[in-house]
């Protein structure tokens, strides 16, 4: 792909007004845009059924369970995951697969635990139970905790798909981060929860299309000596089918038993304390159908995400046999090539397409030693095809360097890039637009929940219970759509602003991550422990939150078994200040059966 | 604790093998992908 001249300002985050790409044909615009006025139009008719609190937030407990189910996929699944996804897919092989073994476990205790409880108690929130459990400080801070962590996460869901994509197809980013997040704010901020759900449902079907697309494309992509079974024994030998590690080091993110142990509390702090995705299964029709649309997650999360860690594998071997561009971002390439250190990275994409046809000299010979049965032949072209593909992937290597040396960038890396540059230099006309389509649908059915689920948080916990506790629910609906529109304006804002800052993702990511585990202990204590109190479960929280901070900032312990500390802790501290607590277990919590 | 917080009492009957069905798939899946590595040599 040749470097984009509009990118040649340095310093300039948006010098271009939006122009049409040549990546993209009338054809590809048409689908796009057919598949935002679908989605619009579709989230707006549910407006109808969300004139009340109870139908704009829990679309009066009336959804079925597979409708909850894609809802809650569709929530998780963001476009991160489907851009990083496959990026990683492409670099790494299929080892990411394992961050998801403790899912189906996780949703397992959930439908036994929190799903009841929460279902039970007619809440609207998972802190609303909170106070309900211990006192109103505990909710308070979980709330905010919350809305402070999934605001700006919101926020990174939009921005990190825009960047890419603002890039890929040469897009003014400001209007890609619009693009997205004003039909999503649209269509939520009207339809409600309803909107959300049905809209996930028709994003899933586009956003899984799309993938099953792109797996036959590259499949039809493959040179005609090349059958499948020979193209993934070419992925095998160069490691990227390697996805079960069964070694056990805390300081490898992944790993069989982080992903089944570290990953496990991840997925029970996620689905069973975080607003938006609580929120998908309390508009189950009755407990069963909750429990059944989590169990949709259990079943199809791990196959799903291996076929689009996949993808990213045949994008790979389709790459042995048709010369990529050295680097996939081509902003940062053109930034590059315009410095006083192009000669230095002309000489780089030589011997880049040198080493490429040894690679793919290599990969063919792989393939017709197998077919011909040649077993003395074929250790020497396993050796040989190795060997080429860690010399191309050295040159990769220096490029990146010179790239972080050049623009002071010092965390580039364009794995990323490399799915949505597939797509728009080798996929034909029409089928662009598709799979960009994904991607839109991808990050609004993410956003859209958070949206709605930080709206709800804003309403119920904050408005509702501190600021006018005794309104119509004319009243509180208002203020409800009011709420969404300000958490899109929000999102938008600080997409716009994290795509200019790289490591406000990090922060917000490792945010996250500290906040997660130790909630998830406050739930523990709050279902498990009868005998823990408002005050342990609150300065539990803190602690556990510390706790995490100090793992995180002094050791190298990967992030996913910070969750585990952050439930030990919690729980931990909650239960030893509970049992000196004696004035709070005499208590019951705040409102104890009674509904707020 | 009242019965609403507790979550206990009279919960539907959940289909048990719903929740087995999820493990055993679990097992087969992460099963099906080390012999899909090991038969391409990965």
């Amino acid at each position: 792909m040749s470097p984009d001249p509009r990118a040649l300002i340095p310093g300039s985050p948006d010098p271009w007004p939006l122009i049409p790409d040549p990546c993209m044909h009338l054809v590809d615009w048409l689908v796009i845009a057919a598949y935002l006025v679908w989605i619009v139009t579709d989230g707006l008719r549910r407006t109808r059924a969300s004139r009340e609190v109870d139908g704009y937030f829990l679309a009066n407990r009336s959804l079925p369970w597979w409708a909850v189910g894609l809802s809650v996929m569709a929530t998780q699944l963001s476009a991160v995951t489907l851009v990083g996804t496959t990026g990683q897919g492409y670099a790494d092989g299929l080892r990411f697969v394992q961050f998801y073994f403790g899912l189906p476990i996780a949703m397992v205790i959930l439908s036994f635990t929190v799903v009841p409880f929460f279902y039970r108690a007619k809440v609207y929130t998972a802190y609303e139970f909170l106070e309900k459990r211990f006192d109103a400080k505990t909710r308070a801070l979980a709330s905010l905790l919350f809305l402070l962590s999934r605001g700006l996460a919101c926020g990174v869901t939009i921005s990190a798909p825009a960047v890419v994509l603002s890039i890929v197809l040469g897009w003014n980013l400001t209007l890609t981060v619009l693009a997205i997040a004003i039909p999503t704010a649209l269509y939520t901020m009207f339809g409600g929860v309803q909107a959300v759900a049905w809209t996930d449902v028709k994003q899933m079907g586009v956003v899984v299309s799309g993938v099953v697309l792109a797996v036959i494309m590259l499949v039809a992509g493959l040179p005609h000596e090349v059958s499948v079974p020979e193209a993934l024994r070419l992925a095998g030998v160069s490691g990227r089918l390697h996805a079960i590690d069964f070694k056990f080091d805390l300081n490898e993110t992944y790993t069989f038993w982080s992903g089944l142990i570290g990953g496990l509390f991840l997925m029970l702090s996620y689905f069973g304390c975080d607003q938006s995705q609580v929120q998908r299964y309390l508009t189950s029709k009755s407990i069963d159908e909750a429990r059944s649309s989590l169990m949709m997650s259990a079943y199809v999360k791990i196959p799903l995400q291996a076929l689009i860690l996949l993808t990213g594998v045949l994008v790979f071997v389709f790459y042995l046999f048709t010369e990529p561009p050295m680097l996939f971002n081509a902003s940062q390439q053109a930034r590059v090539a315009a410095s006083p250190r192009a000669a230095e990275y002309t000489g780089l994409e030589r011997e880049f397409s040198a080493s490429f046809a040894e690679r793919r000299r290599a990969a063919l010979r792989l393939s017709e030693t197998e077919r011909d049965d040649n077993g003395a032949a074929l250790g020497d072209a396993r050796t040989a095809l190795v060997a080429s593909d860690a010399r191309l992937k050295a040159i990769r290597g220096r490029a990146a360097t010179l790239v972080r040396e050049v623009s002071g960038d010092a965390r580039y890396n364009d794995v990323n890039y490399v799915f949505p540059t597939f797509v728009t230099t080798e996929l034909p006309i029409g089928l662009v637009g598709v799979i960009i389509a994904a991607i839109f649908a991808a990050a609004m059915s993410a956003s859209a929940a958070e949206m709605n689920s930080l709206a709800t948080t804003t309403v119920i916990d904050v408005y509702r219970r501190h600021v006018r506790q005794q309104a119509p629910d004319a009243h509180y609906l208002l203020v409800s759509k009011l709420a969404t529109g300000f958490w899109g304006l929000f999102a938008a804002g600080a997409a716009i602003y994290a795509a200019s800052l790289g490591s406000l993702i990090e922060v917000v990511n490792r945010f996250g991550s500290f906040f997660y585990g130790s909630l998830l202990g406050v739930f523990v204590l709050a279902i498990g422990a009868r005998r823990a109190t408002g005050r342990g479960a609150f300065w539990g929280l803190i602690a556990g939150m510390t706790a995490v901070a100090a793992v995180a900032f002094t050791t190298h312990v990967s992030f996913l078994w910070h969750n585990v500390v952050g439930v030990v802790v919690v729980v931990a501290v909650g239960m030893a200040l509970s049992y000196t607590d004696v004035g709070g277990r005499r208590g019951t919590g705040a409102g104890a059966g009674h509904r707020t | 604790m009242n019965d609403t917080l507790n979550g206990r009492g009279d919960d539907p009957p959940a289909r048990r093998w719903l929740f087995v069905g999820a493990v055993l798939v679990e097992t087969a899946v992460i099963l099906a992908l080390w012999a899909f590595a090991r038969y391409f040599g990965g």
